[in-house]
């Protein structure tokens, strides 16, 4: 036998689930996940990794968008070998929608001040008087949405 | 047999008088879906589905050198 140095496996799961504090954390309501949304994002935005929470500012405005987004959920998150991973439950979706051009969707939490969590870009895209869905990838360890490595 | 009417920003429109396209679009993060309808050259309903690649959305963690 030898010893590997690694990252657990285990850290990252419990790391999605809210487990663990290495810094000061917040006084939580109970063992339930997050409420978490989804929001779109005009093309002329500047959502990236330095975006710290959401922000009306140039998010997409227009019939059949409702300002926050929409709300969804995340499958329980689990690993295989050492990813850890997670995706949305379902898809994101807007019907009668006429808005644009937007290129961008941010997820945040909603419970928690509604402080981000990733952007995903899908290139330029206006709707007119139609639906909008973002579809997700399988959940599993090489292509859920949101995964630890 | 009524035609078939099509929802539009000029409201209702028969089907006939339309010309409907569909675009796919392949992109790093994405496949998109795009079904438009034209009422000459004018876009009157345009409808997308995005399908998210998971390209770029792992985060990779890994461990510090001790004494590094």
């Amino acid at each position: 036998m030898a010893n590997t140095q690694a990252i657990c496996t285990s850290f990252k799961t419990e790391s999605m689930n809210g487990v663990h504090a290495m810094g000061t954390t917040v006084v939580r309501a109970g063992t339930g996940a997050d409420t978490w949304k989804a929001a779109l994002y005009l093309a002329t935005a500047t959502v990236n990794a330095s975006t710290t929470a959401y922000s009306t500012t140039n998010e997409v405005t227009g019939a059949g968008y409702t300002a926050g987004g929409v709300t969804f959920t995340w499958t329980a998150p689990s690993s295989s070998g050492t990813t850890a991973f997670t995706t949305p439950s379902a898809s994101f979706s807007w019907t009668g929608l006429t808005a644009g051009p937007f290129d961008a969707v941010l997820t945040y939490n909603s419970t928690q001040g509604d402080k981000a969590h990733a952007v995903y870009t899908f290139g330029s895209q206006t709707i007119t008087a139609g639906n909008f869905s973002l579809t997700m990838p399988t959940n599993d360890a090489t292509t859920g949405l949101f995964r630890i490595a | 047999v009524s035609e078939a009417l099509v929802h539009t920003s000029r409201g209702n429109l028969p089907e006939s008088t339309l010309r409907r396209e569909v675009v796919w679009e392949f992109t790093q993060n994405s496949i998109k879906h795009r079904e438009l309808y034209w009422q000459g050259d004018e876009v009157v309903k345009e409808s997308a589905d995005v399908y998210l690649l998971p390209e770029g959305h792992v985060f990779n963690v890994s461990a510090g050198q001790l004494g590094g």
